[in-house]
């Protein structure tokens, strides 16, 4: 899932310069937030623009935020959805399994380990040696024994995009858009931990994006 | 005579190597470039020079202050000549046990640095003159990952896409 932030609109200045305004008496605007959300649906929703207005209803109870429904903004489409759910891995922390498109896959524990603490700290680019301390918890296992893993375990999991990406010089994170679901409790209940990397734009130099 | 045939692995995958000599040949004739590079206070400015079909040219031009953040090319290679100004080029080092850091780099006009699909680096004109740099990527940019340094971790910031942010 991504999320960007949006810079809220500017607000009028609260105190007026000379002679009150005639709009200085009216209630300030509330503060808003644009929240552009990109929710990967895993089944058909007859009315997703419903099934967003009530998800959104969800946060606010939850936060305790009182908020006017979210109204979809022009060109606000369903990306990609298909091929995003049918990728998915799930991760079954519990009984420590691994299922793609239902079919299992079959890890060792260490490969299993691997995957699973890249998959709780999506976004997050690892050394080798801070993989070693996670994972194997050892000294005694030299770096390239994480090279070995992260080659088997791409080769097992073989998405059409890689799902670890190497960063030279540093080591490996999850890739960004990976589709990797941790499963932990009895219900089943998953949350997509890799679909993170919250998007959060606002109060950025515009500078620093673009080509380069 | 030399009856040499190309290795079938290397035919139209381009190293950064290549990528760097097609940067320097377009970076010596900017008589050829399709428009001179512009300068924008608000916002860095750069323009797609010409697409081959294994890789993109693109003129990038700094004003004192600007730059990138840290980031990827989304598993593109490529390479980058300065054509005019400084540059500063940052990449990570990561000294064994110890955090990531940034090591700098001053590039003058005429460097080059070359960079494979798994590099990071942030670029930012430290200096007191406008700068002009000429860039390749190959194959095509189409995502970039912006990343930053906190409590000794690289963490990833966000991700670009070619289309909605460039």
């Amino acid at each position: 899932m991504t999320i960007s932030v949006a810079d809220p609109p500017p607000r009028s200045p609260a105190v007026p310069s000379r002679a009150p305004h005639r709009d200085a008496y009216k209630p300030a605007a509330p503060p808003a937030i644009a929240v552009t959300l990109q929710v990967t649906l895993c089944q058909d929703v007859p009315d997703p623009a419903a099934a967003l207005r009530e998800l959104v209803e969800h946060i606010a109870t939850m936060t305790g935020l009182a908020v006017a429904a979210p109204t979809p903004r022009d060109g606000a489409r369903p990306i990609d959805a298909g091929r995003a759910c049918a990728d998915t891995i799930r991760l079954d922390a519990r009984s420590r399994t691994v299922a793609r498109l239902g079919a299992q896959i079959a890890l060792c524990r260490r490969e299993f380990d691997l995957l699973l603490f890249l998959a709780e700290h999506p976004g997050q680019v690892f050394t080798r040696g801070q993989l070693l301390n996670a994972v194997w918890g050892d000294t005694f296992t030299g770096p390239r024994t994480v090279d070995v893993h992260i080659r088997r375990l791409r080769h097992k999991l073989g998405t059409r995009r890689p799902l670890i990406t190497t960063v030279r010089g540093i080591g490996y994170r999850l890739a960004t858009a990976a589709p990797v679901a941790v499963v932990r409790s009895h219900t089943g209940l998953s949350h997509p931990t890799s679909l993170t990397p919250v998007n959060i734009r606002a109060g950025q130099p515009p500078a620093q994006r673009g080509a380069a | 005579m030399s009856t040499a045939s190309p290795n079938p692995s290397t035919v139209g995958r381009r190293t950064p190597a290549d990528h760097l000599a097609t940067a320097r040949r377009y970076a010596a004739n900017p008589d050829d470039w399709p428009l001179a590079p512009r300068f924008d206070p608000l916002r860095r400015w750069y323009h797609r020079l010409a697409a081959e079909p294994d890789a993109e040219v693109w003129l990038l031009s700094w004003l004192p202050g600007q730059g990138t953040d840290l980031h990827d090319h989304g598993g593109s290679a490529g390479a980058f000549v300065v054509v005019s100004g400084t540059l500063t080029e940052y990449t990570v080092k990561t000294p064994p046990g110890s955090a990531p850091r940034l090591a700098s780099d001053s590039l003058h006009p005429g460097d080059g640095r070359a960079f494979g699909a798994h590099d990071i680096h942030q670029i930012t004109n430290a200096a007191t003159q406008p700068a002009v740099s000429l860039h390749v990527y190959g194959p095509a940019l189409r995502e970039m990952t912006r990343y930053h340094i906190a409590g000794g971790q690289l963490l990833v910031t966000a991700v670009d896409r070619a289309g909605a942010d460039w």
